[in-house]
């Protein structure tokens, strides 16, 4: 494999028509004020930009739709469920062991999980249990009213969720199809951030004469058309776009495959979130006090302390809000307290406690945290509608519907750039082929290596910009064969002439 | 060999496809001179052996045959630089041209012998097979790694990655230029040499680039 061919410069080239067209006509426009790279990148980056709208668009349109119900599910569970969360204090609290009894009396063949202390008075408290059969992730929950122990319900949780949250859950991460579902969602994400770059790009490196920040900013008025549907989808983008990269990079961190991938990345920087060590005499994270009880632990029925001597032990050593408190799996392992507050400022510190001794074995504090995992936590809870309560929800809603419309005007262009005159069914024009071409190969070489690795990563990137790039050969090469014939059939008939 | 199963298969394809694409070069460019075509070869024989090394069979395949190979393909492109030099370039740059291709069989070579020589150090050592004193055999038979433990060689290895990196991007920048610029049919066809020539200089951008992933998994 040996050099023929020295690289050449670039030799002269007509303009085409479709590259002199309107300077504001940001979808079929070849740009008329830069030279070098960016003139020669911003078609295929348009190319890309549309191919990769038109085909994830559906995949986008399914998220944000189902997200855009989930941001409501909060509101929505506290009215279904209101019988089941809220009691109406009424004198002093039962204790939590009594409670506890009153919950397995309720669901006899499951295992005791969990059991969450409401912060408020009026919340009842949740007793979680493992029951066989259940799908791998789910629990059955009894919420019991303190004040008199009574089971006011049972419901299959997920997590800490309810079940109409946890079925729109479902559906925005997976279409309530299993693992295969979530291959939706992880196109959705791994592609979200490419054409939310490649879009700011394409409209910030847009050419405007006159009032170029308005037109950056705000939406053209006048008469409905291609450009006025641009200019939506161009400012509204760039409105909405801090809010696209964030969903799509938290989307990402729990996705099936790159978010293993992201994960493996965030461990080996330091930044994995730690959890405390509930097995006796092997604290990792410097308890408050000696981790010198690993002998001591005796038979769970021998247990001095008590669910609640666990939480007052918890709140002693400054655990404060709602509780979840995790007994001993083993005679070798202690009570896990754990806070659950996810609103800001968030509350995530937990300990393990001697289920013998009540000495605080090993503790853990959400300050203490490496800056990833604090990231990571954040932006999971943002994503989920939970770091600011309803303002986080509301701004949840507002970037999905900003997602829906920005799908919306984007299929709308493509609809407006159909040919009107022609006859039958027939598509919008896309950008010209070979855009590659005028892209310098110091540009392409760096990308080609950086798209590459980024397939590596994300593989629902990678695998659908594969199936892009071969199908696009396959039609170029039919295309080329076609004309080819045509050509050929051309010329028999002068050859005969002469 | 690399543990992540993925990144195995990706490899091997993309080896096993410049492998096929070496062979086929050499056995059918019959109008290109006989070191065009042997060095076609030698790299599909290198891509076959990178292929190889992706699996943990490959990692048993003798070394000192293979460095003796790949350190004479990497001398062999110096010397015919210098002793046949291209009759429209001058001497210097047909040099500058081989040195890449030399570069990139001599990292071979140097690859195949920092995992042949952990090995004897680990036969020698009393067989103990994944504890091994210059590389990290991270678990047993199919999941073991080629992870180097010796501080000099991993140097040496990131070293390594970061050329032929800056030789794969080199490569596949004039590979895109050379067929981006290539003149036209009016079907849109470009010329079948021109398009050789892209190809040729793509696959070794390709072929650097897979040499810079093995050798930062070894790291």
């Amino acid at each position: 494999m040996t050099e023929t061919t020295p690289a050449a410069s670039p030799p002269p080239r007509q303009r085409s028509a479709e590259e002199t067209a309107p300077v504001e006509d940001f979808t079929t426009s070849a740009p008329s004020n830069g030279g070098g790279t960016w003139s020669g990148l911003r078609p295929l980056l348009l190319r890309l930009h549309f191919y990769a709208g038109i085909l994830i668009g559906p995949f986008l349109l399914v998220a944000a739709v189902t997200g855009l119900l989930y941001t409501a599910t909060p509101q929505i569970e506290s009215v279904v469920y209101r019988h089941e969360l809220k009691v109406t204090p009424h004198g002093e609290p039962k204790p939590l062991t009594a409670q506890v009894d009153a919950a397995r009396e309720a669901i006899p063949d499951g295992q005791l999980v969990s059991v969450t202390k409401g912060a408020g008075d009026s919340d009842t408290t949740r007793v979680t249990f493992d029951v066989k059969g259940l799908p791998e992730g789910y629990a059955q929950t009894a919420f019991v009213d303190p004040y008199d122990a009574e089971v006011r319900g049972t419901l299959r949780t997920f997590g800490e969720w309810l079940p109409v949250r946890s079925w729109f859950d479902g559906l925005h991460r997976t279409l309530n199809l299993g693992d295969f579902g979530r291959n939706y969602s992880e196109i959705a994400a791994s592609w979200l951030w490419v054409e939310v770059l490649g879009g700011l790009v394409l409209w910030l490196g847009a050419p405007r004469s006159r009032e170029r920040l308005r037109k950056l900013f705000v939406p053209r008025r006048g008469p409905k058309g291609r450009r006025r549907t641009l200019s939506w989808h161009g400012a509204v983008g760039l409105w909405v776009s801090i809010g696209f990269l964030a969903l799509s990079a938290t989307g990402l961190t729990w996705s099936a495959h790159a978010g293993a991938n992201i994960g493996k990345i965030q461990d080996s920087l330091g930044g994995a979130t730690p959890s405390v060590s509930s097995t006796l005499g092997h604290g990792t994270h410097g308890g408050s006090t000696g981790a010198d009880s690993g002998d001591s632990s005796a038979d769970a029925a021998t247990a001095r302390v008590d669910l609640d001597e666990a939480v007052r032990i918890a709140r002693s050593e400054g655990l404060l809000g709602k509780l979840v408190i995790s007994p001993p799996a083993d005679t070798r392992s202690a009570y896990v307290v754990r806070e659950n507050t996810r609103h800001w400022p968030e509350q995530q510190d937990s300990i393990a406690i001697d289920p013998t001794t009540g000495k605080v074995t090993d503790k853990l504090v959400f300050d203490d945290f490496p800056v990833l995992a604090k990231l990571t936590r954040w932006g999971i809870d943002a994503h989920m509608g939970l770091l600011f309560g309803l303002a986080n929800q509301i701004v949840l809603a507002l970037i999905a519907v900003a997602l829906i419309g920005m799908l919306f005007w984007g299929y709308r262009m493509w609809w407006l750039r159909r040919p009107t005159r022609a006859s039958g069914t027939r598509f919008g024009r896309p950008p010209a082929r070979g855009a590659w071409r005028r892209v310098p190969g110091r540009v392409m070489a760096p990308l080609v290596v950086a798209a590459a690795v980024l397939a590596y990563y994300l593989p629902l990137f990678g695998l659908p910009l594969v199936c892009f790039l071969l199908g696009d050969l396959a039609v170029a090469q039919a295309r080329r064969r076609e004309r080819e014939r045509t050509e050929a059939r051309a010329e028999t008939p002068k050859e005969m002439a002469r | 060999m690399i543990a992540a199963t993925g990144l195995r298969w990706i490899l091997t394809l993309l080896f096993c496809a410049l492998a096929a694409y070496g062979l086929w070069r050499a056995l059918a460019a019959r109008s290109h001179p006989w070191t065009a075509r042997l060095a076609h070869a030698l790299h599909a024989v290198m891509a076959l052996a990178m292929s190889a090394m992706s699996w943990s069979w490959g990692m048993d395949l003798p070394g000192t045959p293979q460095v003796v190979f790949f350190s004479a393909a990497a001398a062999w492109f110096v010397l015919i630089a210098l002793a046949l030099p291209s009759r429209t370039e001058p001497r210097a740059r047909t040099l500058v041209n081989a040195l890449p291709h030399a570069a990139m069989t001599g990292a071979m070579a140097w690859m195949v012998a920092a995992m042949s020589s952990a090995m004897s150090m680990d036969a020698t050592g009393g067989g103990h097979a994944h504890d091994m004193p210059g590389m990290d055999m991270s678990a047993p038979g199919a999941t073991a790694t080629m992870t180097l433990s010796d501080t000099g060689d991993r140097w040496s290895a990131g070293l390594l990655a970061l050329v032929l990196l800056a030789l794969a991007l080199w490569w596949l920048a004039k590979g895109f230029d050379t067929g981006r610029l290539a003149p036209r049919t009016a079907s849109g066809a470009a010329s079948g040499g021109a398009v050789h020539a892209a190809w040729d200089l793509g696959c070794h951008g390709l072929m650097a680039l897979g040499m810079a992933v093995m050798f930062v998994v070894m790291v």
